[in-house]
């Protein structure tokens, strides 16, 4: 769909790379070459009350100041919606109501884990946080998780409905679960992206939150002004000519692209179905992230992050390069999918004086 | 932008009938689904009142032709299956429509009922468990398994806002139809009742021993459920453009959010006050013309009073519309329960109806609101409001009217 205003006006992620305080953009950045990939997470105690945080997971209070400092950005604004993806939502407190559920046999379980383990607990978390009455959504559906959300806080700004939208996005990794992951083979394939051979990539995690808002400030970030969502390509119909036609809705053309940024995994089966992509914008920059940040059902959403930064700096960042055609950043698509399913195209451009 | 949203096809299954016809011969009768059977293998299940659909997984399988059989499917896939299936088929709609259709599923807990199979095997060892059941476990796993099954290619998501879901699935449809995106979305929630559930409820000891008293001032507390309820909504360009007749109109929808506390409901029901003065206000209708309001009302001390106190915030004692829970009848089936409340809204308006709030015999002191406890027939009902209120403070109201 085309949009005429949708702004980000705020942004923020606790992310396995050092996006929380921003140093990653300089250079700053970790090597992910361990288990599975740590978020790197604040000082709590800056921005969150002691109790609260003994009593959250880790997910939780990644989510929650990963949202404070996205709003402070939006400068303390209260949105009118707080929508969250998560594709497994509270793992650490859902393994532990699990686990105390079969070893007791079903009995004396104490309801914390409960009460902390439903998907909603994050947006819920949040809107506590700072006393927000207004609508509060959560979308868990595999690859878009995060994106349904984004979609549908831009149709509460293109509807008028709403001026503000706090879009969230939070997943965490338990050892447990990398495990099982690794035996479904999944995320953790020590393929790797091309190019980038001493960077496999494994199981992210992380909160991202991003204040979007109809509202155009100075300090707005970058708009987003196109974007879609397609589960499978209809029959007869190729990637190619999907985007492009999704990019002449907003009357640009391919060249016209600067940086593209893609969601390659460093899974081949997965991969593949980006090639047609990559040789569609030969003029483009070509960028990836997930040998950085991790994958995960949400890893997407470190792109939005990344993508509006790299527009308001107008910086590439070395580390993601796959191919540099030397072009200022002012129009970026950002691409992702799963084996050929689970589309989601974004244009963001800077935002017009 | 301003074009309504249209209800041309429903579906469900619950432990009071497996299809809309079963359904409706249950609400004739008043029937109730909550019994102290149960298929599930749970030692709380055993000692507690739950309103289970009593057919196995084997069962259910069989009754949606095209499923693989060495394909693992939650029960929360295979019960949205079902009423999914029912809703087009109710619709009308061709293999083509599908394919250009979203697809806006909702659950809470998702395949835990394999997951939670899968878990016990895997703590014994990490190298254990059948990995086709953790497959299933996590909530966007049965909105791919409907859309496999229905040919839906266009979108797909899922919601899960606990008790909620299903009435922010159709929220979140209604935008899509609203905004140009799809002309035809199915929308829905599911939720199979497992071990984890209900111990986790249970843990919150909001589990009643004794079957559900929504409303009533010795309520003890809620009887588990487990159904799925499905919608197809579509545009007025898509309704003309097949030629069909719509059930009803999706005419307005609030969502608000309680901010109160992860699993209480606030004492003045501000999330909930909020939610339904939103639905009212966005189909622009007046509170007075409300016909009858299908109460989220649990039987928990804590939701039906506040949600009683917010209902007389907007109405007034005087003025309230008949009220009652369907509850007592259909259990509470969390994330499926906005899609079996806006069936049943559905079917009050075709068949003149407004339903029981069994098991109640005295009112709430401080509110003193008396629902409706037989079935009442021959009324003209155009305007529903339909009421889900969950956990995390995730409130919403869907306003059904008659086309």
């Amino acid at each position: 769909m085309l949009i005429r205003n949708v702004y980000i006006n705020g942004l923020s992620a606790v992310s396995v790379q050092p996006t929380f305080d921003e140093s990653f953009l300089d250079g700053n950045s970790k090597d992910p070459s361990f288990v599975y990939i740590k978020g790197l997470e604040p000082d709590y105690k800056q921005y969150l009350n002691p109790t609260a945080s003994r009593r959250f997971s880790r997910l939780i209070k990644m989510s929650l100041v990963a949202a404070q400092k996205s709003i402070a950005m939006a400068d303390g604004v209260m949105p009118e919606a707080i929508i969250t993806g998560t594709g497994l939502g509270c793992l650490e407190d859902t393994e532990k109501f699990l686990t105390a559920l079969i070893e007791s046999n079903e009995s004396m379980l104490s309801p914390t884990a409960f009460i902390q383990s439903t998907h909603n607990t994050i947006s819920g978390q949040i809107a506590m946080m700072i006393n927000c009455y207004n609508s509060n959504y959560t979308y868990s559906n595999r690859y878009f998780s995060f994106e349904s959300s984004l979609l549908d806080g831009i149709l509460m700004l293109e509807d008028r409905s709403c001026k503000h939208v706090l879009v969230n996005a939070a997943d965490e990794v338990i050892p447990s679960v990398h495990s099982i992951l690794k035996r479904m083979q999944l995320w953790d394939r020590r393929e790797c992206i091309q190019q980038q051979a001493s960077m496999p990539v494994t199981i992210g995690e992380g909160a991202m939150s991003m204040m979007i808002s109809s509202e155009k400030k100075d300090t707005s970030l970058a708009q987003i002004k196109a974007y879609k969502l397609l589960y499978t390509l209809p029959a007869e119909s190729s990637i190619e000519g999907q985007i492009k036609s999704f990019l002449e809705e907003a009357a640009l053309s391919v060249s016209d692209i600067d940086v593209i940024l893609l969601g390659m995994n460093g899974d081949a089966s997965n991969d593949c179905y980006y090639t047609p992509v990559q040789s569609l914008f030969t003029e483009s920059t070509q960028l990836v992230y997930k040998h950085l940040f991790g994958e995960s059902f949400t890893a997407s959403s470190f792109a939005y992050w990344l993508s509006a930064q790299i527009i308001r700096t107008k910086k590439i960042i070395p580390s993601c390069v796959l191919s540099d055609k030397n072009r200022t950043p002012k129009h970026m698509f950002v691409y992702n999918q799963f084996r050929g399913k689970y589309h989601s195209f974004c244009l963001l451009s800077d935002v017009e004086v | 932008m301003s074009s309504r949203v249209l209800i041309t096809g429903i579906g469900s299954v619950s432990s009071i009938g497996l299809s809309i016809q079963e359904l409706t011969d249950s609400i004739v009768t008043s029937s109730s689904g909550v019994s102290r059977k149960t298929r599930l293998d749970s030692i709380l299940a055993r000692t507690l009142p739950t309103a289970q659909i009593q057919l196995s997984d084997e069962e259910l399988k069989k009754r949606i032709p095209g499923l693989s059989s060495k394909q693992v499917y939650s029960r929360t896939a295979l019960l949205g299956m079902l009423a999914a299936s029912e809703a087009i088929a109710n619709a009308g709609l061709a293999p083509s429509d599908c394919n250009a259709a979203g697809l806006v599923n909702s659950t809470s807990a998702g395949g835990m009922d394999k997951g939670e199979i899968f878990y016990a095997d895997y703590l014994t060892s990490a190298n254990k468990g059948n990995l086709k059941f953790a497959q299933t476990h996590d909530c966007g796993d049965a909105a791919e398994q409907i859309a496999a099954l229905l040919h839906i290619e266009q979108y797909i998501t899922t919601i899960s806002t606990a008790c909620s879901s299903a009435a922010n699935a159709m929220i979140h449809a209604a935008r899509l139809i609203k905004a140009g995106i799809c002309d035809i979305v199915i929308a829905g929630g599911s939720d199979a009742i497992c071990k984890f559930t209900i111990n986790g409820f249970n843990s919150l000891m909001i589990l009643s021993d004794e079957d559900c008293k929504p409303f009533d001032k010795n309520r003890k507390g809620l009887n588990l459920g487990e159904a799925a309820g499905y919608f197809v909504l579509e545009s007025e360009a898509s309704v003309k453009r097949r030629g069909v007749k719509p059930l009803a109109v999706l005419s307005g929808y609030g969502n608000a959010c309680d901010a109160y506390h992860q699993t209480a409901s606030s004492p003045n029901g501000e999330g909930a006050y909020l939610a339904m003065m939103q639905a009212i206000r966005t189909s622009g209708f007046e509170p007075a013309e409300i016909d009858y309001i299908n109460a989220h009302g649990t039987g928990t001390q804590n939701n039906d009073l506040s949600e009683s106190v917010a209902l007389l915030r907007i109405f007034t004692e005087s003025n309230l519309p008949p009220v009652s829970s369907t509850k007592a009848m259909t259990g509470h089936t969390l994330a499926a329960a906005g899609g079996i409340e806006a069936v049943l809204s559905v079917l009050a308006i075709q068949n003149g109806w407004i339903f029981p709030n069994k098991n109640f015999s005295e009112a709430i002191e401080e509110t003193g609101i008396i629902p409706v406890t037989e079935l009442q027939t021959n009324k003209s009902i155009k305007h529903i409001l339909s009421n889900s209120f969950g956990f995390g403070g995730n409130n919403s109201s869907l306003l059904i009217s008659a086309c």
